[in-house]
This record gives C-alpha cells, structure tokens and sequence, in this order.
C-alpha cells in the first residue's frame, strides 16, 4: 500500500535536524523555531503535490520555512518596530579606533553568525552552512544571484572581521567599503 | 597588484568553486604571484569552513519528540483526508512508516551528507570545486609539486588521462604517488575520477577531478591527516561518496568502459 503522505512526512521528520537548525539560526530562538518547523511542515504536507521529484527537497523546505518567517517578521512590524529588518547596529563594520577596540574581543564564529543581519545570516545559512548553490539560494530567497552574491561577501567579511579570522593583509586594507 | 582586478564576489566564487573556467584561470594564474590576493581568497574559505563548522553540533541536538509527532500526525491525517474515507490508522501507518523509511532516509541523505562534507572540511581542507587551496589559518602553503587545486597541472593530468583504475603511479622521482580509484560519468556524460595523492610532507588527498573541454579540474579533494592514526577517517570516504552522489556520478566504468572514456574526446 503506497501513501504519498506518511512517505512524504517520514521525509519531513528525517529532515527536520536540518530544518531546525535553518530556523534556529533564522529567528534566534528555539521556541519560534519549533513553531515555524511545525508551520512549515503543515504547508509542505498541504502542497506536498507541488514539490517536484528530482529538485532538492531542502531548497523547497527553506524556502518554505523562510518565507512564513517574513510573513511573521512583516506582521510583527506592524504591531511594532522590529530590528530584524534593520541593521543591528552592533553590526556594522566599525571602523576607526572604535574598530580597534571592537576587533580585540573577538567573537564565536556562531555568536558572530547570529549578530548578521538577517540578510546576510540567511544567505550565509543557506549556501555555508547548507550547501546550496549561489542559484538555489536566489531561488530560495527570490532574489537575484547577484544580491546572493553581494550580501554574502559582505557576511563572510563581517564574520571574518568578528572572529578574527580575517588575515591581517585584508584587515588593513580597505577592502571594506561599507557594510550595506 | 592585479588584485584590484578581482571583485571580493569573483574571489568568493572562485573559493567556492562557483566561477566559470575563463575567470578561474585568470585568478588562479594571479593567485601563483599574489600573496594577498590568496589571502583574500583564503577568507572565503574559511568563513566556509567556519560557519558549516560552527553550526554543525545543532544538527545533533535531538529534535523534540513532539515536533516529530506533529509532524507524523499531520501527514496521516492529510493523507486521511485526501483518501477521504476511514482509515485503519494505526496499522497502515505503522506499515506505511516501515515501507517508507528507506526512501525517506535516502531523501534525506543530502543533508546528512552535508555535515558530513563540513565535518571533513574541519578535518582541514580544500574545498571548492574550481578551484582550492590548502589553507590553514589563512596562511597559504607553498607551491605544491602537484597542484591539484582548479585545473590540474600537466603530469598529473597526464596520468588522470591515462593510467588505469587500480594503477599506482610514482611521480616527481618517488616523492609523490598517484593511486587512481576510480571511472565514472556524470549524467552529463563527463568523464570524472577519484583518486588518492600522497606526497612526503603533505597530508594525503582523496580528490575528484572531473575532464573538461580541455582539462582536468578538481571538483573536492580531501585531505586526511597522516600523522599518528593511520588509518583513514571514514567521514573523508564517506563525504566523497556523498559528494559523488550528489553530482549524479554512475557507476564505476569497468576496465574496458573506461579505457574507451579515457581515449574519448577531451
């Protein structure tokens, strides 16, 4: 007996490691992670006919799952600020003395992750992290390659410049430019 | 300095192995003279291999047990629904559960596979499928004798094109040897093999080199450390077979397949 929809949520379950993890890091919290994993499986199920066999599977999930999380973001905004949207401003690239001080307390590569802003966390999750290429990740975010490939240049430098990663030949360089 | 010639995207792409062949021979014929460029280039492999590194333990925590019961139950009643009469529930998803788990494992291999592949970039490596360099705190190694990274040097080449799985090729008077692995196309048609590189001082590679219009270039080597343990981590193999299934890679071409692959058309 062949049921499309216990197959397709054995595939769910087997992915969720994967899913969570993408969530997590997405809206900083475990709780709203698990009710957006939940959310995002229900609507899989519910369009499970819409995913096309042969496509990568997480692609479909992620994109999924992080457009429910902008749903979420966007009708949080209208019941109040939001910084995710907006650039902590932790994050911008300090430069100057203020730069100095700031890169002598470097930070876990995971904690440096979790202060990108959102744009370039996700772009940096879905092709670092997960594997995706410069085009699935586009697919997944709906935005052109070249943003894709803007916003994480961008990522990797910030995360290279909190942790310390970042050799001292680029640091003095002024390579930067400007975090946005 | 020609760095000012190479966008951060065109160094990050080259890094992972996203640029097309024309700009990869042009940043890798910079990279042979140009330390800071490489070093640019070596950040962008190193936040690779940091963030997949960093983020890989979450994929170990346990998954609450309630997320994965809703979820089960959600897709039996979804499928309740769409069969739209009464369901056994209980026994036919319990068969349902047990037929299906092989192809839902198999779906999920690639994500598996991924933190795989992370755990074997930890192990330290190159990674990229244009282009790779050794890199180990953002401090570029010396020339290699032979150069896998990108477009593969001539005598190594040479041998990919000509030497038989199984074979075990001595290069640069002994120091190195080349042992070819394996022949397999890609759904594409294109010509790839595995082989493992030793060379004294440097730790052993187990690389895939796919042959291009006109060159071999390597799609993920992995080095595995030498020292002390002498064996090999099996998460190295197992990210290759990971790998190689992911690219579509058929079978091994036996002895005379791939011979006719070997003397096809470059």
């Amino acid at each position: 007996m062949t049921d499309q929809n216990v197959a397709f949520g054995e595939r769910l379950v087997a992915f969720l490691p994967n899913l969570r993890r993408f969530a997590i890091s997405l809206c900083r919290s475990r709780d709203v992670a698990d009710d957006l994993v939940q959310a995002a499986c229900e609507k899989a199920l519910a369009g499970s006919e819409r995913f096309e066999e042969g496509t990568r599977f997480d692609a479909w999930m992620f994109r999924i799952l992080r457009n429910l999380w902008i749903d979420q973001l966007r009708r949080q905004k209208t019941a109040g600020p939001t910084e995710e949207i907006e650039a902590q401003p932790e994050l911008a690239v300090p430069s100057g003395e203020a730069g100095a001080d700031a890169r002598m307390a470097l930070k876990s590569v995971a904690t440096a992750i979790d202060q990108l802003v959102l744009e370039q966390r996700e772009v940096l999750l879905l092709t670092c992290v997960e594997d995706l290429s410069y085009k699935e990740a586009a697919d997944v975010l709906g935005i052109p390659i070249g943003t894709v490939m803007s916003r994480l240049a961008r990522a990797r430098k910030n995360l290279a410049e909190a942790t310390g990663i970042e050799p001292a030949t680029v640091r003095s360089q002024d390579m930067r430019g400007g975090t946005r | 300095m020609s760095e000012t010639e190479f966008s951060d995207e065109i160094l990050m792409a080259f890094a992972d192995g996203e640029l097309d062949d024309e700009t990869t021979r042009r940043v890798e014929a910079a990279l042979e003279t140009d330390d800071a460029l490489m070093a640019r280039v070596a950040m962008f492999m190193e936040t690779r291999a940091a963030a997949s590194e960093a983020l890989k333990p979450m994929l170990d925590e346990p998954v609450p047990d309630e997320l994965a019961r809703k979820v089960r139950a959600m897709a039996a009643s979804a499928s309740d629904a769409h069969r739209a009469r009464p369901v056994e529930t209980p026994v036919l998803a319990d068969e349902n559960v047990v037929e299906f788990r092989r192809p839902a494992d198999r779906a999920a291999a690639r994500p598996v596979s991924r933190s795989m592949m992370a755990m074997a970039a930890s192990l330290l490596v190159v990674a990229g499928a244009a282009g790779g360099y050794l890199l180990r705190g953002g401090v570029p190694e010396s020339p290699q004798t032979m150069n896998v990274a990108g477009a593969i040097g001539a005598p190594l080449a040479a041998i990919l094109d000509r030497s038989p799985s199984g074979e075990e090729v001595g290069v640069d008077g002994g120091t190195a040897k080349v042992r070819l692995v394996s022949s397999f196309a890609l759904g594409n048609g294109q010509l790839c093999r595995e082989y493992e590189l030793t060379q004294s001082g440097q730790p052993d590679l187990v690389s895939v080199a796919c042959r291009g219009a006109s060159v071999w270039q390597t799609q993920l080597a992995i080095a595995r450390p030498t020292s002390g343990e002498g064996y090999a981590p099996a998460s190295s193999l197992e990210t290759i077979d990971a790998y190689l299934a992911s690219i579509g890679a058929g079978e091994p071409l036996d002895a005379d397949a791939e011979k006719k692959a070997l003397a096809g058309s470059k």
